[in-house]
């Protein structure tokens, strides 16, 4: 709760002091559009770390690490993800109430009804379904079957492409932002693979005759 | 009641949920891998945290068991926690 209100706590405060820097945007008729697009990016920023702070939790080579800890890593990945639904529904909000993106509440929130796009919309429109499935079933944990929850869980680096591939052909400004995408997208690859190719080591060490 | 929560440390796979489920019992060590400090949960409250995190835990690591060492579950669960 307190990491929570932390992430929050400086996501509000770099707004407010890039809002107190921007004041003739207040007035701009593209508002909605800019906050829709920075709360977008925000988010796949907080997913970005979330989905790698989920990887890592299960990582061999996070032994060799002191720091973070894992009680800090495992607070981190939930706070991480109270503040990407968050931002998200902010992104979503934003880009249903502009008039002029050709997205509207239906685009939002059924697939390939956006004027605006409407594939790669589509692809956000069905990535935030499948993360309130995710989010959804990881708080009904212990309720419901393990069985359920947590394969469900497992998919979450499938939702994270998604949402790759929804920001790179959405956003107005992709190409402006494909740094940020190629960095973002080969930080997970990354530690998706070395978490593959380490336990798959470690697995077959111990197979090893003595 | 009273009730023994422990932590088969060779099915633990160090997916945390029981440190975040029932805070209060058990701890991670510093690989991530579960550890209790309070086995016998006391009240209500903490004995069905405890219960959710044994139902939780993707391995079934965590075992929640009676004073006649009965393994006990939440209501209505299964063997492997369906």
């Amino acid at each position: 709760m307190l990491l929570f209100g932390l992430v929050l706590g400086v996501s509000l405060g770099l707004g407010y002091v890039i809002a107190s820097r921007s004041g003739s945007l207040l007035h701009n008729k593209m508002l909605p559009w800019i906050m829709g697009r920075t709360m977008g990016v925000a988010a796949y920023l907080t997913l970005t770390a979330l989905v790698a702070a989920g990887i890592w939790l299960r990582h061999p080579w996070r032994t060799t690490f002191r720091v973070p800890t894992p009680e800090t890593l495992v607070r981190a990945h939930v706070a991480l993800a109270a503040a990407t639904v968050v931002l998200l529904i902010g992104h979503m909000t934003s880009l249903a109430l502009d008039k002029y993106a050709g997205v509207g509440w239906s685009g939002t929130f059924v697939p390939w009804h956006a004027q605006y796009r409407p594939t790669a919309v589509a692809l956000g429109t069905l990535a935030f379904y499948a993360m309130v499935l995710v989010a959804g079933t990881a708080v009904l944990a212990g309720s419901i079957a393990r069985r359920v929850w947590f394969p469900i869980h497992s998919v979450s680096a499938a939702i994270f492409c998604l949402c790759v591939v929804h920001g790179v052909l959405a956003g107005s400004d992709g190409h402006a932002l494909r740094w940020i995408y190629v960095a973002t997208g080969a930080l997970v690859v990354v530690v998706q693979v070395t978490r593959w190719t380490a336990r798959y080591a470690a697995e077959h060490s111990e197979l090893e005759p003595l | 009641m009273t009730v023994e929560i422990r932590i088969d440390p060779t099915r633990c796979r160090g997916h945390a949920i029981c440190a975040l489920m029932y805070s209060e019992g058990v701890e991670l060590d510093r690989w991530g891998y579960g550890r209790v400090v309070d086995g016998t949960p006391e009240g209500r409250r903490s004995i069905k945290r405890a219960l959710r995190a044994a139902a939780a835990c993707p391995n079934g690591a965590v075992v929640v068991e009676d004073s006649a060492d009965r393994r006990i579950r939440l209501a209505g669960r299964g063997p492997d926690g369906g």
